[in-house]
């Protein structure tokens, strides 16, 4: 039986083969550059620098300082402008939820079981006080408990009242910036 | 001009005699950079910044007959702390910036050659450990326990890692030859 020879690389595609040719060519190049006038040129020049030396390891301190810096400050604003936009997002489900729910702006979507009711036990301070301000507007308490359901009575209400009345809210916690936005949408529709 | 430095290099101690020892090395070195740089400027770059370093620490070196390993030694780490400083480089290019000139590529007939710049992917992605023994090897020229002795290996360990790298290069190669085919 033939014994079968283990597959090689051809002999020019051998690593060491490719080693040589490079190597040629480069050191012919670097025989013929003025790398030693220069090395000594450098040499020369940094024995007679005057001052303190360098020392060679500190640019890496600093990139790792500056690098480790970059991270936390990132996170660190990462993690607020999260926290606000849960905020913002939180207040902007309470309103939404109460404009849905409001007889006259909505009349249509009035009894909508799809548009749920906020329940007052989740809600934070301030949107306890946004849901407060913005009950008279539809005449029916949020989350009323079953058996004590007030039968809404809608009143009428003109849009320029509602206007300033989300106006006063807004002004009044200074959350003009996450509902300019919010605003301009609802005056487009 | 030559005098004054050998004067200068007399002052800072009995090595300028070493140094122009370890000067006789300087294709060694450079071939040793070239293995582990991306192009002939890098490793003409990097054989100056090697004996730079050499000369500035040129006093701890205690026993001048391992001049040699020593010089070697310093050659494997620059290139190594050089690679790292690439990478962080394009990363971070304001922390690296060298202001160091650039001098147009005296050898550019090797960046166009397809297989040497294959190889030098190869090698370039080959575990340090392999690496490192071929690059002695196979560029400086170096004998296994010359190896041995820079490294502070065995010389068997030496020859295991030779020929798991030659092994590593020949698939790696093969295969990125596969992937443009």
């Amino acid at each position: 039986m033939p014994i079968r020879k283990p597959e090689t690389a051809k002999p020019e595609l051998r690593p060491e083969t490719i080693v040589k040719n490079e190597l040629d060519s480069a050191l012919s190049a670097f025989r013929n550059s003025d790398f030693e006038a220069r090395l000594r040129r450098r040499i020369r020049a940094e024995s007679e620098q005057s001052g303190p030396i360098r020392r060679p390891g500190r640019r890496p301190v600093l990139a790792w300082a500056g690098l480790i810096l970059v991270l936390v400050s990132g996170v660190s604003i990462g993690v607020w402008i999260r926290s606000r936009a849960h905020r913002a997002g939180t207040v902007l489900a309470v309103f939404e939820a109460a404009l849905a729910r409001s007889p006259l702006l909505r009349p249509n979507r009035a009894d909508d079981p799809a548009v749920p009711a906020p329940q007052a036990a989740s809600l934070g301070p301030l949107e306890q006080t946004i849901e407060r301000a913005l009950r008279p507007l539809y005449q029916e308490p949020l989350a009323a408990t079953p058996g004590q359901h007030v039968s809404p009575a809608p009143r009428s209400i003109s849009l320029e009242e509602l206007d300033g009345k989300i106006g006063e809210l807004i002004k009044g916690h200074k959350l003009e910036l996450f509902f300019s936005e919010y605003l301009k949408k609802e005056e487009d529709v | 001009m030559r005098d004054k430095i050998r004067t200068m290099e007399t002052s800072a101690g009995a090595g300028s005699k070493t140094f122009e020892e370890l000067l006789a090395l300087k294709e060694t070195v450079f071939r040793i950079c070239l293995g582990y740089a991306k192009n002939y400027a890098d490793a003409e770059d990097l054989t100056q910044d090697v004996y730079l370093k050499a000369h500035r620490s040129l006093n701890g070196l205690s026993n001048p007959e391992l001049g040699r390993e020593w010089l070697f030694a310093i050659a494997r780490n620059a290139c190594i702390d050089h690679r790292r400083k690439d990478r962080l480089g394009r990363l971070l290019p304001f922390l690296y910036e060298t202001g160091r000139e650039r001098r147009p590529d005296p050898a550019p007939a090797l960046e166009r050659d397809e297989k040497a710049q294959a190889l030098k992917e190869a090698v370039r992605s080959l575990p340090e450990k392999l690496r490192a023994v071929f690059v002695l090897h196979a560029y400086g020229g170096l004998s296994y326990r010359e190896i041995a002795l820079s490294l502070g290996i065995k010389e068997g360990t030496v020859m295991s890692r030779l020929n798991r790298a030659r092994t590593g290069l020949e698939r790696r190669m093969k295969d990125n030859a596969d992937k443009k085919a």
